[in-house]
């Protein structure tokens, strides 16, 4: 007779699985079969472990949370699945790179090649300072130091092509001022204010009569205290030494399996203690973001077509996996939620969700801001004189230049070096090691 | 029950479990684990990158397979499990690092066995 239980196909409790197999899909990057590979084979998992826990007695809802626990956490997850698959490509690229002017330094003598992105190459001046970087090591070993003078600083300033200017007029922050609304509340800087006598523990009543002695009016909800389980007469440790009630709060907070359970306003002059989930149902707002400058600085930066829709929901899922994870409806939350249209991410949140939100979007442009202004000065082992030989077109010329060049990529795959006001422009410069006393 | 994370021998536990066969993912954990004692723990945010990380450097290969669900349809389709497989490269890797494994051992117990014995009261 068939076991009820149908072994071999346990019935999964899929949302929470579900649910955390979104987030972790949001969080990887990498070819869209990659990921859902990764999704399936983790789903297969995370079913056969959950059947074997449930056979060793566990609830459902238990043995469906331990078995996402031993996965751990969703992002760190997701990043040593990125190291497994992408070490590999930037492996192979390197391995171009260094064996291009491995060759290039052999066949000109110990000379060092600088050859900037071909015209249909989507990113000249990122793959320019790749070059160059790759060029700087490797020129250490084309010029051993008996030969040179010893090292010289030349000042390597990318210039951003066409193709990244857009970021130049972003605006210095991603989200448009009017939409966005921090609490404006003054209540933790009274409280703040309030100095509490040391004791070693205090009760929640206590706390508010600490908070009354401060002159304000004090309104408690205690009928929500009561339904997250915090009583009046319940005792708290202090956080030691003098303390205000706002520390006080604070440690009444830490106390609970919930470290923001409870908050505290001022509505109306009159300090409000009531539950978080009760304000944030209040302040909860609509915010959003344009990540057009973040979609503009990864296509830049890959060699690859870049899915705008997927840097967009890979920044969402980001949003969800580090601001309040469990708060959100893709987790299983209640309490907020978000939707993509286009380059924009729209999050209906609680306001205190808006400043952690958008830190986490701005990581992102500060990502991506380097590439506008981006300069660097790198010691290079060559000798003093620098001679450069400029070719196009299969012609050549010789130029010798003396002290610190400004090298940069053009839009045109091009790279133009400068010295004060004289420029040259070329689809490849090589560096070579010369006679360091000017002709 | 030790955690047991150190990517290089968790590797060398793998390809040692593939070596005997072709497994999935969460039968390698169950066979850690029964082999063990249940001291070892390959836990499975390790392992599964760490397939991952194998099967890119080819020392591993996989197919899918299809399990059909009980009581579902004949031609219902059920869900997949991965398998994943030794390469030759694999079982190349595996004889070098038993070797290292083997003379680091021996030279460890070089040391060990040239400890004075405690004396005797």
């Amino acid at each position: 007779m068939t076991s009820p239980l149908r072994l071999t196909d346990p019935a999964p409790p899929s949302d929470a699985i579900d649910a955390w197999l979104n987030v972790l899909s949001a969080l990887m990057r990498g070819p869209r079969d990659e990921v859902d590979a990764v999704r399936e084979e983790l789903a297969s998992h995370l079913r056969e472990r959950v059947r074997d826990l449930m056979l060793s007695g566990a609830g459902e809802a238990d043995a469906t949370s331990r078995a996402i626990a031993e996965l751990g956490d969703a992002a760190s997850l997701a990043r040593r699945f990125q190291d497994a698959i992408v070490p590999s490509q930037r492996r192979s690229r390197m391995q171009i790179a260094v064996l291009t002017v491995s060759v290039a330094a052999a066949a000109f003598g110990g000379a060092t090649l600088l050859r900037p992105a071909a015209p249909n190459t989507p990113d000249p001046s990122h793959t320019a300072v790749r070059s160059l970087a790759t060029a700087a090591g490797a020129s250490a070993l084309a010029c051993p130091p008996e030969r040179g003078s010893g090292p010289v600083a030349i000042e390597l300033a990318v210039v951003p092509s066409l193709r990244t200017l857009p970021l130049a007029d972003a605006p210095a922050t991603l989200m448009s001022p009017a939409l966005f609304s921090p609490p404006e509340d003054d209540a933790l800087s009274i409280a703040s204010g309030i100095q509490a006598t040391p004791e070693p523990t205090f009760t929640v009543e206590q706390l508010v009569r600490l908070l009354e002695s401060g002159g304000q009016p004090v309104a408690v909800r205690w009928d929500l205290l009561e339904q997250s389980g915090v009583s009046r007469d319940q005792h708290f440790a202090s956080p030691g030494g003098p303390c205000s009630a706002a520390d006080l709060l604070a440690a009444l907070n830490a106390s609970q399996e919930h470290g923001d359970l409870l908050g505290l306003r001022l509505r109306n002059g009159t300090l409000v203690l009531a539950t978080n989930e009760y304000f944030d149902r209040q302040e909860t707002s609509l915010i959003t973001f344009d990540l057009s400058p973040v979609i503009e600085h990864r296509r830049a930066a890959s060699i690859k077509e870049v899915d705008p829709a997927e840097i967009v929901t890979e920044a969402r899922g980001l949003v969800e996996s580090l601001v309040f994870p469990d708060s959100w409806a893709n987790n299983g939350g209640d309490r907020a939620s978000s939707r993509e249209f286009g380059a924009r991410v729209f999050f209906e949140a609680p306001a205190r969700y808006h400043p952690k939100i958008k830190w986490v979007l701005d990581q992102l442009l500060s990502d991506a801001s380097p590439a506008t202004t981006m300069t660097t000065t790198r010691e290079v082992p060559i000798l003093a004189g620098l001679p450069l030989l400029g070719t196009q077109f299969r012609s050549s010329a010789s130029e010798r230049l003396i002290g610190t060049a400004t090298i940069r990529s053009s839009p045109e795959g091009k790279v133009s070096v400068q010295q004060g006001d004289r420029t040259i422009v070329a689809d490849e410069i090589r560096l070579e090691a010369g006679d360091p006393t000017p002709k | 029950m030790a955690l047991f994370d150190k990517s290089d021998s968790a590797q060398l536990v793998v390809l040692s479990l593939l070596a005997e066969g072709a497994s999935y993912g969460y039968q390698l954990t169950k066979d850690a684990a029964t082999r063990s004692s249940g001291t070892l723990r390959l836990t499975p945010g390790v392992l599964y990158p760490m397939l991952k990380s194998l099967e890119t450097e080819g020392l591993i290969t996989s197919s899918w397979e299809e399990i059909k669900a009980q009581g579902s349809a004949e031609d219902g389709t059920g869900r997949r499990r991965k398998w994943y497989r030794i390469s030759p490269k694999g079982r190349k890797r595996l004889e070098q690092r038993i070797a290292a494994h083997r003379a680091y051992t021996a030279l460890i117990d070089t040391f060990l066995g040239g400890r004075p014995q405690e004396e005797r009261p």
